[in-house]
Parts: structure tokens; C-alpha cells; sequence
């Protein structure tokens, strides 16, 4: 019985396979490789960790949503930052009568509108700057995005605390050309080596 | 379907009709307590006041011995927190009206019988909602959803099913031969006489309608009149009996009076419960839907609360409008207590139920539902904060866009050279050496791109004049800023942020 | 060291609806800023090329001829010509655009260009949106090609530059740099972005990305240029303007040349025209200063070589008098004796006061102005053989350009503001006719606007700047330009409005400003009715009596005109008129030259009325400061009537040139519109008070001036229109009958409708017969 064979087997687990899951397509080749599904993970979240909003974190989705907003499907930003300015939307290919734009006063109510976004099973992807947040909320959240097979995507300035417990967590790192992608978890495999984007 | 406008139609009796009839047995008691269902031991007086009687009580009052007719004082002394409540004639009729209304999704041939019973011709709705069990069901059930206490009859005349509904028998007559059969057992009482009537038939023994058609009729007729006999005639079929149709009102309102004070958001429901039943009975029968309802909810002595309850599409799904009032009473402060609660829904819309699709991809899933996730949203959030993003054709960045409704289109031309996210305002910058320095970063700008000379706007008073520029920060944030063409007071020009290369 | 640069790319206000500036401002700023050289290339058009180069002499600058183009089936580009060949080529290419589509558009595509253009140079613009396909036909089309690199702070200026660099590098042309130039100075950004908006019948608020997003389209400093352009582009655009020699002065004296007989010369043949009218005006000989008077004309028509002006219009004279339709030559022409003599005007010079130099002066370097009245009813006629003689390649109506007055501009500056249909409608009606070309605060008031709110100051902005922009161009009612060679390649011929109609792209005063042939072909109702009447009299009387003989200053007829009893007779028939004639009591020929002329707004206005009657009626002693006054003002009693009188006031008591004095003669007629007679008016004042006259009499001559304004008459045409009220007079005084009827079958004309006519016959002791039918 050689190695090869054995490692063929159906019992046993290799710790470099991905389960067969289908992801979107992130549109940069060398991300889709590392990325179990070849791409972004459907009902679950992902979570993007940067040093502060604007290096490159929104043109790193934005082939992904565009894709699915020419789809005719939606897409949700929960409390963003600044504006998401239409006229380079819509200059990436993006769809702008799918966009929805959800800005709740109160804290709360952003976690609450992020969970209803996931679940209703409306939204292709949410994209959430969530500020807070506790284990029990990411829980929920996770089960939203299940239920409604969504896309979420919670994005994170470093220094905020408490990791949510999430299918995929990206840490990003500026560079003069791009950005950096370091894979810090990924469901059903280990942390990878880092990607370099050039944007 | 209700919409014979013209009062006075009238609809002769033929074969082949089946008349239901709902009579409301403690209607002046429902009408007062049906916003509130705790046990209370409740009682509906009338008369004057110095000797105020009992009319109704209500099924815990009569538990502790409570009856119609008996004096109020003596009530009181066998129940010490009786609750006592005054009847209220003119809320007895809106609601006879309001259920003759709901009813109208059965039938389209609705009469009201003064002062509290409707009547539903139902013989031809019977194939339509699943023979007369199931419709007789569906019916009582809905009903008593409303929160009113009904007995049903059925007959193939008007006057017979009433009679049965009033003499509470549950058996159908279909037809004049059982309809005949089952008036035999009908109480006198039940007939609703004249008392001089009354007192006649009794003073001679009889007890039942049977015992009347036993009599002869001229003699009947000697004693009782001719008004009797006929009224006899018509109840057993040998006679035509037209009654006016119902003509429900162009739109809908109705009001819950709350027998005690609330200000619980789960009792308050509870009552808002039935006024959102009763809206999507009436819009069933017209085919129709509402953008929107008005609740109001009323205090002592002070301006009604007022919640307006708005949707993205017109509906009439009771649960979804529920849902909305749910989600929007919670965020709904109530400055006092509520005594009533009533909604008022002026906007009717044709709407047409749409067919469920074969294929329930994501795609479609998508497509139907996103206006319910829009409503929950704007319900809890405000309809400010839930919107959609268009292009706008103005050379001036911060107006080539703004926000709109979710889902509106617009082809506009888009920019390669713009940021991913703009600023609310544009920020000013400190400069040093006429080079601008971004707050809270250390180490410098570099420009990139530039300048791109924005001048436009002077038609409304919003003049722009800027050279824009890209530029990226040491620490890798890409940033789009501009400078201002003309010199400020200080004689300097000052510098901006207005996106972010995201 | 500031490099040297030509701005090949710019579109002036005769590019209608996208052009902010007015050729002359584009010339006198690009003179401001040094350019080597200026191209004025509006949009398949030269129509506002001759004032451009009219202000360009003025300025010293150098000016080159162009035009763009948008291809239906290619790219836009610019032609600039070399030389008059290349001028004719490129005239030819627009006439050819604009034949091909209704008024106001043009259409070209790549077949009409496959010959390419010869003699002219080719800027290719936008070269880094255009495809390969049209690159390519357009490198092999011309023969030399520039790409236009147009570096405006757009969004991609640095791509841009670095592609188009690619491609010139691929397809081996030069790059030179060039500024899309829409306007003068910046601050027309705002009326620009209004004329876009009216070009696409929007309000600027919604015009959105048809806008352009700064405004920076304007002729910019070179300091500024070097900054943005290397200097190679910059060099490019003066090697480009080196090789375009071409100047509009090389029109002039491009004249018919058939009306001259083979063997003769020009002058020869004028002169040998000109003696025998003088037999015939004059069978016992001309008097001594009339035959002075010929021989200085005929020298100065040779030296200044002006032949072909007379030659040409003695022929259409002459077509006329062969088909007995009436017409008499007016305004300045009147003060020529040559004109006399050929027969072309009936003022005698033997008994006028002739201004020669009023109608061709050395100096004023400009051609004769000839206008000829003819026959309304008859005047399409003598079109008609103007065009069958010449041919209608030759001969072709100038154009007139039609101008935004107050009432227009304020509804397009309204409308671009968005202002209600209501609101725009009070705005425009809301100037009285007095209140000379601003905008006054009150009147927006009494109109219910409050004049400083944001939006009024802006709509103000506008209307002010809009004022006297063309808007479009339209067919001249009567005056020929007549070529040379084929017309097409002097100037660009366009559709007029009504079909089978052209219009060349100039007006009347381009054509003269250039030196081209006009001639005023006009139609005159009197006339007609005149001949009518001598038909009827001739008829009825068995007679042969010709306009000429006439017989003159009868006093039957003056005593007619003296009371007033007027209507019908030419020019003196109005209210006002016969308000005036029982006090002027014109008792001569000259008398009723007066009465013409001083019956106007400009004499009135001027008050130069009121002093003349008094002095006529002896109530006012006549004075004249010096003899020199008074040889020019004795025949008018001392006040100054005619224009010619101004102009030669101006000569002798303030030392004005003929040159200068001319000058004034121009600002007179525009100020009101334009504005302009204050630095006349120093020099004016000046001149007089170091002869030696008073302030006061300084002042009074120049505010009668600025009454004249526009309306005050030439001497000349005042005669030769008293000629004709002289004889309708006569007319009206010896054969009433005919008269009337000649009037009435002339309809419609004058100043009376025909029931008053009638009237005033049957007053007059005429039977009127009741209508006749004949079936």
C-alpha cells in the first residue's frame, strides 16, 4: 500500500483540502487560490482586518459586488464610514439600483439592521462597519447569514477588540502599489502565506 | 362586489340561495371589552341612573352569579371590583358596519339586520372556500379573532337563519324542508315580536314557531295581524324576502375602545391585534391593499399619539402589517396611558395576489422580498435611513449623486479618476508650506494625480472652483483632496479632504 | 524666457450657442498676452472672420483663417489655410457641409474630404478618444497633420499627454499644442455654460454633463502654458502658424471683370461712359464746376481703382431703365457727379453742395457704398438679372446677423435660469424704449423682481453680456455681393431659411470692411406708384412725360406742401409732417430737402428743430462763430441738420481729419447701442475750444451730435428722397385722379391705408366711381 493510496482514502482528513463549498469569485486569481470555494464564503462572514479605513479595502470586494449586482442581486452597506460614492461605483461595473444604504442613528439598531440584512435572504452580500460587538452578537450574526446563504463582511480598524468568530478573516496591509492580504483564518484550512494585490 | 353604490338595491329571494346569519349576542359588551382579555368580571349597564340595570355580563361576571336584568347595586354587593362600563349605541353600530365590511371578502351579498346581526348569502361562495363546514369555520373563526361573541344560523331564508342564530341552533337547514324541522324548536323569544305579539301567542300556550304554524292563518292573522303572517310567510320560504344590500364606506376606520387604561406595548398590540384583522378582512373583500394605515392611539386629556405605518408596496397580509406595527410601537414613546385605539386607512389600492412562482431561485427571492426587508428596515430605523443611490449629471463631486428611494434606476455617465468613498463635508486641512497634512496621520502627502479643475455651479449659488487631486499618504491611505482656486481671507488657499480611495 | 505660442483652436460667438466672446475680444486679449498668432475656427463657419480681422490689424496681431468640423462617419479636426488657395479650398469644404442640410446645420463625412483639402493644415483634436480606422484615413487624407494636444486640468491629463505622444510616435506626426478655446477671459465661464444650455433648449441646472467642468477653455498666459506643455508642442504651434500666410486684405479688388469691352480699360470705358452721360444730363454743356468736379472723381475712382464699382452698377442701372423700371440712387452716392452722369442718382451736381469724399474718401481706404432704390413691385426683376448675369455662382445676398437685442436676451438668460414662462414674459417686456441699453433697477421692480436678490443679479450678468451677441444669420433684403471667380471660394454660401435660397456668411459690413463688391439692390414703393402715375397720365393725356421732366419748383405745388395738405406725398405725408410743414413753409427745392431730414428723433432730440424754425421765421438773429461755421451751417440758418455737417463742423472748427471725422460719423450712428462717444467728445470739446470758440457753443454741437444718434440724415439722401416727395407732390397737386389711382394699385405702401387714401381724393374734388365687377 503505497502513501498515495492511503492518502486517497475517504476516512481520513487531509489538513490542505477544501470542503466542496462554492464561493464568489473575489476576481483576483491569486486571492481565489487560497480560499476554500475559490472565492468568498456564502452564508457566513468574513471578516477584514486593516489599519484604517481607505487603503484599498473596498476596490479589494469590488469586482465581487460587482458581479453580483449586475446579477440583479442586492447589496447592503450597514453604517459605512463615509459615503460610497456613486460615480466610482458605478465606474467599477456596479449596479447602483441594487445598492442599499442603511444608516441607523443608534449602535444597536446597526447590529440589529446588519442581522436582518443577513437573514432575509435579500442581500447577496452585507457589508458592515460594526463598532462594538460581543460574542453572543457575532453568534447571531453568523446564524443570519446562514439562514439567508448571504455574504457578510465586517470590516475592522485593528485595534478593535474581541475576534468574531467568523469563516474567513483577512488581515490587510497597505503597500505603494496595492495592498497586502494576509489570510489569518479560513475554514477548513490553516492561516496562509500573504497575497500581494496591486490595485 | 360592494360596489353598488345606488342605496336601495334590492335583492329578491329565489331558489338556490343559503342566507347566514351572525348575531352578536353580547355585542354591547364586546364592543367595549374586545380590546382586552383578562378575566375581569365585567358588566354593560343601561337604564337610568338612579336604577341602573345589568344588560350584559361578561363570562367571569356570570361565573359569580351575575345576570342580565338584575339591578346594579345588587351586582356589586356579589362583586366588589365589578368592572362597570356604559353602554355605548353609536361604537354598537360602526361595528356591525365594520364586521358587515369584513365579511365581504365571503360574499358580496351582505345585510345588516338591526341591531346586531349581519346576514351573508352564501350560496354561492360555497365551492369557493371549501363547502359549508369549512366556510362556516373559517368564518366563526375569523370572528371570534375580531373579538366579538357570535351565534351562527344557516338557513335558506334571512328571518330563518336568524332565528336559528338567535335560538343558537348550530345545524344547518339547507333546504325549507329541514328549515321547517328546525324552526319547530325555535323559542318564541327568538322571533324578536312586538310585545303586544308576544303577549298575545303566549297568553294562548304557544311556545315555538313550530306551535304557531299549527294554528290556522286567518285566525292568526285575526289575532296577531297581517304583518305576523307574513313575517311567517317569508321566514319559511313561501314568501320573497329582498334585503338592502350592505354598501361598505371608500375607506377604512374603525375604533377599539381599551376597557381599562394601557400603557403595555404587549396589551396595546393585542388591540391593534384585531383593528389589523378587521383592515385586512375589508381589503380581501375589495381586492385591494394599503401603502399605509394610520394607527391612533388615544389619551385623556391630551392629543392622540399617532403612528403611521408606511410600505414600500401596497399589502394586505395581516401578519406582515403586524409585524411593521410591531417593529415601529417599539420605538414609539407613549406619553400616558390609552383608552382607545383606532386605525384609519384612507389610501385603498387595487391589489392583485400575485401567483407564487415555480422556481423559488435567489434571484426571485430577491427580487419579491426586498421590499419587505426595506419596510422592516425604514420601520425600525425611519425611512431617512434606509436608501438607494443614484447618479446625478453635475460637474460638482459632492452633487454627482445623492441619496434615493431603493431600487430607482438612472443611467448617468461615471468617472474612472473618483474615490470609492466621499466625505459628508469636506475636511479642512492644516497646511505647512502650502502642503497639506492629513489629521491624525503622521508623515507626508504625496500628490498623485492633478490638479483636475472643478469650476461649475454659479447658477444656484453653490460656485465650486477647485483643483482636485489624488495623492497617498506614508502610512498607504489614498486620498482624494482638493484645493480651493480663490485665496481665503488670510490670502491663503486653503486645502481639503473630500474622499478616500477605498 | 516665455516661450512663443500661436492658438490654432477657438470658437468665437459666430459659432452660435457654444462661443462666449466676440471675435474682436478673442483678438484684442490674444494681442494682450503676446500670442505669436490667433486662428479663429468656428464651427464650419467664417462668418465672424472679418471682424477678427478687422480688430487684428488694429491690434497688430496675426490672424489665421480656420475651421472645425465634426465628421457624420469620422473625427473632429480643424483646417487652417495657408494661402488663398487654400482659403478657396476651405470656403469651398463648408459651403459644401452647409448645401448639404437644412439652415443653421452642416454635414460632412469622409467621401466629400477623399480629394483631401490642398494648400490648407490639418489639426486632428481629441486624437485619444479616435479610433484606429479614422486615424488612419485621416493621416493618409491630408497632406500635413498635427495632432491637437489639449491639456485643459481634465480628469486624465497625464494619460492623456502619454497616449497621444504614443500615438504620434506610431504614426510619425507632430504634436502641437492647442486650447479648445471657447472664450476670452474665464469670467465668461458662466455665460458659456448659459449658451450651452440654450443650444440644448434646457436650463443650466439640468444641462449636467454638457456643461464643461471648468473654465479653463479660454486663451490662457504663456507663463501658464509652460507650465503645463514641454516646450515642444508650444514651438509646434509657431512653426504651424509660420506656414499660414493668408490674409483676408487679398480679397480685395477681386471685382467682375466682364463689364469692361475687350481692347478698352476700365477707366477708359468709365470715362467714355461718364462723357456721354454728360451729354445728355447736360446737351449745351456742363458748367465749369461741374466739369472740375467729374475730372477729380474720375481720378480719384482710377487712383483708388474702384471702376468696377460704377461700371457694375451702371449696367444694372442701365438693365433697369432698358425694362422702364423706375430707380433712383440714394445715400452717399448722391454726392457724386460721376453717378449723376451715368444715372445712377438725379442729384445735380449743379445745383448741390457735393461731399466727394463723403462717398469715397483716400483715407478711408473703404470702397463706394452704392444702394439703388428700385420699384418694389419690380425689384425682384432686376435680382433676377443680376443673378442671370453673373451667374448664381457669382452673385449670392450678403447675409444680415441677427442679434440678441434686450427682449431676446432676457428671455434665453431667463429661461437658462430656470425662471418660469410667466416670469421670463414680465422680464422681457419690462424696459421702456428710453432707457438705452442697461437693465435699470427700477424697472425690475415695477415689474415685481427684486434686482439685487442672488438670481436677478445673475439673469442681469447675462442679459447684459448677451446683448448684441449674434444669434443667427439671415438673408439680407437686398445687397449683392458679386464675385470675381466662383463666390463659394471667396466666402462660405449656406441655405437661407425659405428654400432655393442661399446666404453667404457675411454681412454687409464684413463686405465692405474687406473691400468686396456690394451693391444695395432695394425696393421702393413710391417709385413704383410714381411709374404707375406717369403710365396712367401719359396714357390718358396721349403724352410721353418721363420722371425727369417734371417741371420744377412749381408754385402751385408748394403752396400744397405749405399747407399740409400732404397725404400721399413721399416722406412728408406722417403726422409729424404735416404738423411741421405750416410752419417751415417750404417754399423751394432745398427748402423741402430740410423738411426730410429734420422731421426725425435725431434732430429733435438733438433740438435743433426749434432754433432752425425760429431762425427761418426771423425771431432768432442767425449767427455763426467764424466763417468757417458758417460756410458749413449758413445753409441751414446755423444748425446743424445733416450728418455731412457734422462731420465737416468737426473738420473745421475742432481739427478733425476727414479720417477721424469719419470715425465720428460711425460712433454716431452705433453709441446707443454700443456705447463709445466719450473720447470724441473730449476731442471734440478740445479742438473747438483751442480755435478759439466757447465752451458753450463746444457743448451744444456735441449734444446735438448724440441727438443725431443713429437718425440723423445724410444731406445726400435727404435730397434724393426730396426728389421724390417733390414730384408725388406735383403728382398729387396737378393729377390728383392718377396719382390716387397709382397708389392704390401700389398697395401696400406709405403711410396711409387706402380708405384714406380714397378719402382724401374724393376731398380733393376727384370722383370716385363706385366698384365695377366684371365677370
Amino acid at each position: 500500500m503505497s502513501l498515495d493510496s492511503l492518502l486517497e482514502r475517504a476516512d481520513i482528513w487531509r489538513g490542505d483540502r477544501f470542503p466542496a463549498t462554492v464561493g464568489i469569485p473575489t476576481g483576483f486569481a491569486a486571492l481565489d487560490e487560497k480560499l476554500p470555494g475559490s472565492g468568498w464564503p456564502i452564508g457566513a462572514l468574513t471578516e477584514i482586518l486593516l489599519p484604517s479605513f481607505g487603503i484599498g479595502e473596498l476596490q479589494l470586494i469590488m469586482p465581487a459586488l460587482a458581479r453580483l449586482s449586475r446579477k440583479k442581486r442586492w447589496i447592503a452597506w450597514i453604517a459605512p464610514p463615509y459615503i460610497p460614492y456613486a460615480p466610482a461605483l458605478a465606474a467599477c461595473g456596479v449596479d447602483l439600483s441594487r445598492m442599499l444604504i442603511v444608516r441607523p442613528r443608534a449602535t444597536t439598531d446597526g447590529f440589529w439592521a446588519i442581522e436582518q440584512a443577513l437573514r432575509s435572504g435579500t442581500c447577496a452580500a452585507v457589508l458592515a462597519w460594526p463598532a462594538g460587538g460581543d460574542r453572543q452578537m457575532w453568534r447571531r450574526l453568523q446564524l443570519a447569514a446562514e439562514a439567508g446563504q448571504s455574504w457578510g463582511v465586517l470590516f475592522r480598524r485593528e485595534q478593535d477588540m474581541e475576534p468574531a468568530p467568523v469563516a474567513l478573516r483577512l488581515q490587510l496591509e497597505p503597500l505603494p502599489g496595492g495592498i497586502e492580504v494576509h489570510i489569518l483564518k479560513r475554514l477548513g484550512g490553516w492561516a496562509a502565506g500573504p497575497v500581494v494585490l496591486n490595485l | 362586489m360592494g360596489d353598488c353604490r345606488a342605496a336601495g338595491i334590492q335583492l329578491l329571494a329565489g331558489t338556490n340561495m343559503l342566507w347566514l346569519c351572525l348575531y352578536f349576542r353580547s355585542l354591547s359588551l364586546d364592543v367595549l371589552a374586545r380590546g382586552d382579555c383578562s378575566p375581569v368580571p365585567r358588566v354593560v349597564v343601561f337604564g337610568p341612573e338612579t336604577r341602573l340595570q345589568v344588560l350584559v355580563p361578561n363570562a367571569a361576571a356570570l361565573v359569580r352569579g351575575i345576570h342580565a336584568e338584575m339591578r346594579l347595586s345588587a351586582a356589586q354587593t356579589l362583586v366588589d371590583d365589578l368592572h362597570v362600563l356604559t353602554r355605548d349605541a353609536a361604537a354598537e353600530q360602526a361595528a356591525v358596519s365594520s364586521i358587515a365590511a369584513w365579511c365581504g371578502q365571503f360574499t358580496s351579498t351582505v345585510s345588516l339586520l338591526s341591531p346586531d346581526a349581519v346576514l351573508l348569502e352564501i350560496g354561492a361562495s360555497l365551492r369557493l372556500f371549501g363547502g359549508l363546514p369549512r366556510l362556516r369555520q373559517t368564518i366563526d373563526a375569523g370572528i371570534t379573532a375580531l373579538g366579538y361573541h357570535v351565534q351562527t344560523g344557516i338557513a335558506p331564508t334571512p328571518l330563518g337563519a336568524w332565528w336559528l342564530a338567535r335560538a343558537n341552533i348550530a345545524e344547518p337547514a339547507t333546504d325549507n324542508e329541514q328549515l321547517r324541522a328546525a324552526l319547530a324548536r325555535v323559542p318564541l323569544r327568538c322571533m324578536a315580536l312586538e310585545s303586544d305579539v308576544m303577549a298575545v301567542l303566549q297568553g294562548v300556550g304557544l311556545r315555538t314557531v313550530g306551535d304557531c304554524r299549527r294554528l290556522p292563518r286567518d285566525a292568526l292573522a285575526r289575532r296577531c295581524g297581517v304583518t305576523f303572517i307574513n313575517m311567517l310567510d317569508r321566514a319559511l320560504g313561501d314568501a320573497p324576502d329582498p334585503r338592502p344590500l350592505f354598501v361598505p364606506p371608500p375607506y377604512f376606520t374603525s375604533r377599539l375602545p381599551l376597557p381599562a387604561a394601557v400603557d403595555d406595548c404587549a396589551m396595546l398590540l393585542f388591540a391593534i391585534h384585531r383593528l389589523v384583522l378587521e383592515l385586512a378582512g375589508f381589503l380581501q373583500a375589495r381586492e385591494a391593499g394599503v401603502p399605509g394605515f394610520v394607527l391612533q392611539l388615544c389619551h385623556q386629556g391630551r392629543a392622540p399619539t399617532t403612528v403611521a405605518i408606511g410600505l414600500v408596496s401596497a399589502s394586505r397580509d395581516a401578519a406582515h402589517l403586524l409585524r411593521l406595527v410591531r417593529t415601529q410601537m417599539e420605538r414609539t414613546p407613549l406619553p400616558d396611558t390609552v383608552h382607545e385605539v383606532a386605525l384609519v386607512a384612507r389610501d385603498i389600492r387595487p391589489l392583485v395576489a400575485t401567483a407564487t412562482t415555480l422556481f423559488d431561485t435567489a434571484e426571485t427571492r430577491g427580487g419579491d422580498h426586498w421590499t419587505a426587508l426595506v419596510e422592516q428596515l425604514r420601520a425600525r430605523l425611519g425611512d431617512d435611513a434606509v436608501t438607494g443611490l443614484q447618479l446625478v449629471a453635475d460637474h460638482r463631486p459632492e452633487r454627482a449623486w445623492h441619496y434615493c428611494a431603493p431600487g430607482e434606476d438612472r443611467p448617468g455617465v461615471s468617472n474612472a479618476a473618483r474615490p470609492l468613498w466621499l466625505l459628508v463635508e469636506p475636511l479642512l486641512l492644516r497646511q505647512r508650506d502650502h502642503r497639506p497634512l492629513l489629521p491624525g496621520h503622521h508623515g507626508a502627502l504625496t500628490l498623485r494625480r492633478g490638479p483636475e479643475r472643478i469650476e461649475s455651479g454659479w447658477w444656484d449659488g453653490g460656485d465650486v472652483m477647485r483643483d482636485y487631486f489624488a495623492a497617498r499618504h506614508d502610512d498607504g491611505i489614498r486620498v482624494w483632496l482638493f484645493r480651493e482656486r480663490c485665496p481665503d481671507a488670510t490670502g491663503q488657499r486653503r486645502w481639503f479632504l473630500h474622499g478616500i480611495f477605498g | 524666457m516665455l516661450p512663443e505660442y500661436a492658438e490654432l483652436h477657438c470658437v468665437s460667438n459666430f459659432t452660435f450657442q457654444r462661443g462666449a466672446s466676440h471675435p474682436e475680444e478673442l483678438v484684442v486679449r490674444a494681442a494682450e498676452l503676446g500670442c505669436a498668432a490667433l486662428a479663429i475656427t468656428d464651427e464650419c463657419s467664417l462668418a465672424g472672420v472679418v471682424r477678427a480681422h478687422v480688430a487684428a490689424k488694429q491690434a497688430g496681431l496675426k490672424l489665421i483663417i480656420g475651421s472645425e468640423f465634426q465628421l457624420i462617419d469620422g473625427p473632429r479636426f480643424v483646417l487652417l489655410a495657408t494661402n488663398r488657395h487654400g482659403y478657396g479650398n476651405l470656403s469651398a469644404v463648408i459651403t459644401r457641409a452647409r448645401r448639404a442640410a437644412r439652415k443653421g446645420g452642416y454635414s460632412l463625412c469622409r467621401a466629400d474630404l477623399a480629394d483631401g483639402v490642398p494648400d490648407c493644415l490639418a489639426l486632428l483634436l481629441d486624437p485619444d478618444t479616435v479610433s484606429e480606422e479614422h486615424l488612419a484615413w485621416f493621416s493618409a487624407t491630408f497632406v500635413r497633420v498635427w495632432l491637437a494636444l489639449e491639456l485643459l486640468h481634465g480628469p486624465d491629463d497625464d494619460v492623456k499627454r502619454v497616449h497621444i505622444e504614443q500615438l504620434a510616435a506610431r504614426y510619425r506626426l507632430p504634436v502641437a499644442a492647442a486650447g479648445d478655446v471657447h472664450m476670452h477671459v474665464r469670467q465668461r465661464r458662466a455665460l458659456q455654460d448659459a449658451l450651452t444650455a440654450i443650444g440644448l433648449g434646457t436650463t443650466v441646472a439640468a444641462a449636467g454633463a454638457a456643461l464643461h467642468a471648468s473654465g479653463e477653455r479660454h486663451l490662457r498666459a504663456r507663463e501658464k502654458l509652460a507650465r503645463i506643455y514641454a516646450p515642444a508642442p508650444l514651438a509646434e504651434t509657431v512653426r504651424i502658424a509660420t506656414q499660414c500666410t493668408f490674409s483676408l486684405d487679398e480679397l480685395r479688388y477681386e471685382y467682375p471683370e466682364e463689364l469692361v469691352p475687350p481692347g478698352e480699360t476700365p477707366a477708359g470705358y468709365l470715362r467714355r461712359l461718364t462723357e456721354a452721360g454728360m451729354r445728355d444730363r447736360w446737351p449745351d454743356g456742363a458748367p465749369e464746376k461741374v466739369q472740375r468736379l467729374i475730372e477729380h472723381e474720375l481720378v480719384l475712382i482710377s487712383e483708388l481703382r474702384y471702376e468696377a464699382y460704377f461700371l457694375t452698377v451702371h449696367d444694372i442701372v442701365r438693365f433697369a431703365h432698358s425694362q422702364d423700371i423706375l430707380c433712383q440712387g440714394r445715400g452717399s452716392a448722391a454726392n457724386s457727379a460721376v453717378c449723376y452722369c451715368l444715372g445712377i442718382t438725379s442729384v445735380d451736381p449743379a445745383r448741390m453742395e457735393m461731399l466727394f469724399e463723403r462717398f469715397i474718401s483716400k483715407e478711408r481706404g473703404e470702397p463706394p457704398d452704392i444702394d439703388v432704390d428700385f420699384e418694389h413691385e419690380r425689384r425682384e426683376e432686376v435680382i433676377q438679372y443680376i443673378y442671370q448675369k453673373y451667374g448664381r455662382d457669382r452673385a449670392a445676398l450678403a447675409a444680415t446677423v441677427i442679434t440678441y437685442r434686450y427682449r431676446s436676451a432676457a428671455r434665453d438668460a431667463g429661461k437658462a435660469l430656470g425662471m418660469s414662462v410667466a416670469q421670463v414674459d414680465r422680464l422681457a417686456k419690462s424696459r421702456a424704449w428710453w432707457d438705452g441699453q442697461r437693465v435699470l433697477p427700477e424697472r425690475l421692480r415695477e415689474a415685481g423682481f427684486d434686482p439685487d436678490s442672488a438670481v436677478m443679479q445673475r439673469w442681469r450678468m447675462l442679459v447684459d453680456v448677451l446683448t448684441g451677441f449674434p444669434r443667427h444669420l439671415s438673408q439680407h433684403v437686398g445687397g449683392f455681393v458679386i464675385a470675381r471667380d466662383a463666390l463659394h471660394r471667396l466666402v462660405p454660401v449656406e441655405n437661407a431659411a425659405m428654400p432655393e435660397r442661399t446666404v453667404i456668411q457675411w454681412d454687409k459690413d464684413d463686405l465692405e470692411a474687406l473691400g468686396l463688391l456690394k451693391v444695395d439692390v432695394l425696393g421702393l414703393g413710391m417709385l413704383t406708384a410714381i411709374r404707375r402715375a406717369l403710365a396712367l397720365i401719359n396714357e390718358f393725356r396721349g403724352q410721353s412725360l418721363r420722371l425727369a421732366a417734371v417741371p420744377a419748383e412749381d408754385a402751385a405745388t408748394y403752396a400744397m406742401i405749405q399747407h399740409g395738405d400732404t397725404v400721399g406725398v413721399f416722406q412728408i405725408e406722417s403726422r409729424a409732417q404735416m404738423a411741421m410743414l405750416p410752419r417751415l413753409r417750404p417754399a423751394t427745392f432745398y427748402d423741402l430737402v430740410i423738411e426730410v431730414a429734420i422731421v426725425r428723433p435725431g434732430p429733435i432730440q438733438g433740438d435743433m428743430v426749434h432754433p432752425y424754425l425760429q431762425r427761418r421765421q426771423g425771431l432768432e438773429p442767425v449767427t455763426y462763430p467764424s466763417e468757417q461755421v458758417r460756410g458749413v451751417l449758413e445753409r441751414t440758418l446755423g444748425v446743424p441738420i445733416f450728418q455731412e455737417q457734422v462731420i465737416k463742423l468737426a473738420m473745421v472748427a475742432a481739427g478733425f481729419s476727414a479720417g477721424e471725422a469719419d470715425a465720428l460719423r460711425r460712433a454716431m450712428a452705433a453709441w446707443k447701442r454700443k456705447g463709445g462717444l466719450e473720447p470724441f467728445e473730449q476731442r471734440l470739446i478740445t479742438g473747438m475750444r483751442e480755435r478759439g470758440y466757447d465752451e458753450q457753443f463746444a457743448r451744444r454741437v456735441f449734444d446735438q451730435i448724440k441727438g443725431f444718434g443713429e437718425y440723423g440724415f445724410p444731406e445726400s439722401h435727404a435730397v434724393s428722397f426730396a426728389l421724390l416727395a417733390y414730384v408725388s407732390a406735383w403728382f398729387k397737386c396737378h393729377e390728383p385722379a392718377a396719382f390716387t389711382c397709382a397708389l392704390l394699385n401700389s398697395q401696400p405702401m406709405g403711410f396711409y391705408a387706402p380708405a384714406q387714401l380714397v378719402q382724401d381724393a374724393r376731398r380733393h374734388g376727384v370722383e370716385v366711381r363706385a366698384v365695377n365687377v366684371c365677370v
